[in-house]
């Protein structure tokens, strides 16, 4: 009950406060039609002149600047990643700073074992330029230039161990050469189960596979 | 109101008086209802405008009420002008569609409302002219019967220039106040934000409390 009462009673104040009402909703509805039309005219003016139709207000245009300069971290965050993802590389500024290296040393054993090559070490940091921040990338750039020479240099190994196995070309002794000979002349296939089934004019028995390519 | 009428009333008069302030009341309620309704949606309407501000004033940007109120005002305007748009459009089109038929039939003296070739042959037409209709109560011409029917909802070739024409305009026209209404809204927002976002109080503050109190009263 009091809240319908209530309810009565606003609805007084309402009917007293409509006229006022419609006045400020009439005069804002004339008003935007006028806003409209001279914005209208104004984003004209704006087309020609290369603006946009709303063109940034000052105070947006501060907002933008300010918080550009309080978040520039996105753009260091970009710095392209090298293949050997390895934790030190996020940050090379703290690297370079520190002086760790930004590669493990260990190689794999088994190249250096199998081509006997000798160890390079790789200086990350340069003692002279400790503020580099470009530090990590000359680094990675000597990296990449190192590993297509380990490359060439594998395949005149690769080719020297071919080179290994063939002796007898190699070799320059009559001996070794009269007995290759001879191992040649006198090298007799030796006979197995199945040379009865090799011979063409047995074709008479059904046994085995017939290889006989003649046109019946 | 000389009191010696009203002893004169009888029981049905005063069934009727007292259902008449029965109505009334059942009027205002509904007028308040609707009136808190309006109320409450304006109010929905006006945080947009704490939408369009916040980074500004959050920011620091804007330090004075009177530079928030300006700024306020022209977001205000560029988002109302983003919302009215669409229907200021729906508008002209139905607009087009009237001056376009007025300009075929060569007719400007048209009414696009009329039962005849207009809107009104959709809809149910009574004849509130007809003076039988009416009664003379306390001196006063009230309705007394329902008025006779002239016109049934039918539909006419001639009058389908104002079925595209009266449905644009009206919808153009209710979609605009809406909107017009919301941009009212946020104007009263701005205006209460520029007093209440500056405002300081010292409520709580005493001038005799230790300094850590004073300092976390500033910071507040």
């Amino acid at each position: 009950m009091l809240g319908l009462l209530k309810t009565f009673g606003k609805g007084i104040l309402y009917v007293i406060g409509l006229p006022f009402f419609l006045i400020a909703l009439v005069l804002f509805a004339v008003f935007g039609i006028l806003a409209f039309l001279f914005q209208i005219i104004k984003s004209i003016i704006f087309f020609f002149t290369g603006q946009k139709f709303f063109p940034e207000l000052p105070e947006d245009k501060e907002l933008r600047l300010m918080k550009e300069a309080s978040n520039p971290a996105p753009k260091q965050e970009e710095v392209p990643q090298p293949v050997n993802n390895t934790p030190s590389i996020i940050t090379p500024l703290e690297d370079m700073s520190e002086e760790k290296p930004i590669i493990s040393p260990v190689k794999n054993p088994v190249e250096e074992t199998v081509f006997e090559e000798p160890e390079e070490e790789i200086i990350p940091n340069k003692p002279d330029d400790p503020e580099d921040p470009e530090g990590g990338d000359h680094v990675f750039e000597r990296l990449i230039e190192d590993e297509p020479e380990e490359i060439i240099e594998e395949e005149p190994i690769a080719e020297e161990e071919e080179e290994e196995p063939t002796v007898l070309e190699t070799s320059n002794d009559k001996e070794d050469e009269e007995d290759l000979v001879e191992e040649l002349e006198t090298y007799v296939p030796r006979s197995s189960n199945y040379d009865s089934q090799v011979d063409d004019e047995d074709d008479d028995t059904d046994s085995g596979v017939n290889i006989d390519y003649d046109v019946r | 109101m000389n009191p010696i009428i009203l002893v004169q009333l009888t029981e049905n008069d005063k069934r009727i008086i007292i259902a008449i302030c029965l109505v009334i009341i059942l009027l205002f309620v509904l007028i308040g209802l609707i009136g808190s309704l309006i109320i409450r949606t304006m109010k929905w309407q006006g945080k947009k405008c704490d939408t369009l501000v916040s980074d500004v004033v959050t920011n620091h940007i804007v330090t004075t009420p009177f530079q928030l109120r300006k700024y306020a005002r022209k977001k205000n305007v560029r988002h109302f002008i983003k919302q009215a748009w669409i229907p200021l459009l729906i508008i002209l089109v139905g607009a087009l569609v009237y001056i376009i038929h007025n300009i075929v039939y060569n007719n400007w003296a048209y009414n696009p409302f009329n039962y005849d070739d207009g809107f009104g042959t959709l809809l149910f037409i009574w004849d509130f002219n007809d003076p039988d209709s009416y009664a003379v109560v306390f001196g006063i011409k009230i309705l007394a019967k329902w008025p006779p029917l002239i016109n049934q909802p039918h539909v006419a070739v001639d009058a389908i220039w104002s079925y595209f024409a009266v449905p644009l305009v009206i919808i153009g026209f209710l979609w605009y106040l809406v909107v017009a209404q919301a941009w009212l809204a946020r104007t009263i927002r701005a205006w209460k934000l520029s007093k209440q976002v500056f405002e300081k109080s010292l409520e709580g503050f005493n001038q005799n409390s230790p300094v850590q109190d004073i300092s976390n009263n500033q910071m507040q």
